[in-house]
């Protein structure tokens, strides 16, 4: 797991549960946060907020005094700023989600928090923030987060074989997304459910986490040969996210090749 | 220190290698278990990192085939995608030494590999 996702942010907790707060806090200074301010209240929270800059807010939804959709209006009403805001709830209830937008939050995620559900929120946030990912290390366009934190850390930041990572991972991912195409019309799902798994291998270094879920359904679901009617929509979607980081890692491409280049 | 690595898709075998490599140890790759059987015919190496499924002859067989020679003691990594508990049961009942699903830390990588050979080498001295 990307380890530099929340590099030198700063992070604000509203969340009254001891135990939560831990939690949270610990989850979050994993994914590399410089520092996270707890609050037990939103009342605590928003006073906190008024103090510092912070670039990402997690808010409990149900908290006494004041609790996370109070909060969450504060900040867009009266605070008028536009930072991300996520929502924690406990309720497994749809409703929930639909409400937390209502009220200016940009994400909302289920308790209990892990460092899954907690990271793919961040990076959903940053993603549909424009220029909030500052790191070279997370390319960010249209939806689509390609995290390249694992391919700098094992080449030791060597750039001409982060390069050629990159150039493989160009090669070999229309590879397996062709074959999966093919054998989806010839309803071979054992055949399916290898490439798709031969995709997600690729994926989990260089990390595209969109990618990675779809092609995660697809492999279960080819190997199971269950909801096979999700099939093809899911392996359109996996297409689709593939074009748009086809095309950030090609610029990213240039990018290191100019930086060899003048070096 | 020589480790086979045994990974059909090539980025992972990509980011295997070069972690290994940083970590200071010699690489040699095979694209699947039928190439790394070859390797072995003329090489010893000191470590193997297997993946399960892939081309011509997979992980577990490789696993097998290997544990089966009893003038070879060598350590086997498996590193895979199939994380499922029947998968991970049969590998160490086929006698790899060790488990790690993908996606993988590095550093969890490395750690686990040194450990191993630190153990198959203690145990070489004991004797």
């Amino acid at each position: 797991m990307s380890n530099s996702l929340l590099q030198d942010r700063i992070v604000l907790v509203a969340e009254d549960n001891a135990i939560s707060q831990m939690l949270v806090k610990h989850i979050l200074l994993k994914l590399g946060a410089s520092s996270v301010d707890i609050a037990a209240n939103g009342v605590e929270a928003s006073q906190k907020f008024t103090q510092n800059k912070y670039d990402v807010v997690l808010a409990d939804l149900q908290m006494p005094v004041m609790d996370g959709f109070e909060f969450a209006s504060e900040i867009r009403t009266k605070l008028s700023s536009n930072v991300p805001i996520i929502g924690m709830t406990a309720s497994t209830l749809h409703e929930e989600d639909k409400k937390c937008y209502e009220y200016g939050m940009n994400e909302c995620i289920q308790k209990p928090i892990t460092i899954e559900n907690l990271s793919s929120a961040i990076q959903k946030v940053f993603s549909a923030t424009p220029g909030t990912s500052s790191s070279p290390l997370i390319l960010v366009s249209d939806g689509i987060c390609v995290d390249l934190s694992m391919v700098y850390e094992i080449s030791g930041n060597d750039e001409s074989y982060i390069s050629l990572m990159v150039q493989t991972f160009l090669d070999t991912m229309p590879n397996s997304l062709a074959s999966m195409r093919q054998c989806l019309s010839e309803k071979n799902w054992e055949g399916l459910y290898q490439s798709a798994h031969r995709a997600k291998s690729t994926l989990s270094v260089i990390k595209v986490s969109e990618m990675f879920n779809a092609v995660v359904a697809i492999e279960g679901y080819a190997k199971s040969a269950s909801h096979l009617d999700l099939l093809p929509s899911l392996v359109a979607e996996v297409e689709r996210f593939f074009l748009v980081a086809n095309e950030l890692l090609g610029k990213k491409l240039k990018e290191l090749s100019n930086d060899m280049i003048s070096k | 220190m020589k480790i086979l690595v045994a990974e059909d898709e090539p980025l992972m075998l990509m980011a295997i290698e070069a972690k290994l490599k940083n970590e200071g140890f010699e690489v040699i790759g095979a694209q699947d278990g039928r190439e790394a059987l070859k390797i072995l015919e003329t090489t010893t190496p000191d470590l193997i990192i297997t993946d399960i499924l892939m081309p011509y002859t997979s992980g577990l067989e490789l696993i097998s085939i290997v544990k089966s020679d009893p003038n070879k003691k060598l350590p086997i990594i498996v590193l895979s995608g199939l994380g499922q508990e029947d998968t991970v049961m049969e590998a160490f009942q086929l006698g790899a030494d060790d488990f790690i699903t993908k996606p993988f830390n590095p550093t969890e990588l490395s750690v686990r590999v040194k450990r191993l050979m630190k153990i198959s080498s203690g145990s070489i001295k004991r004797k």
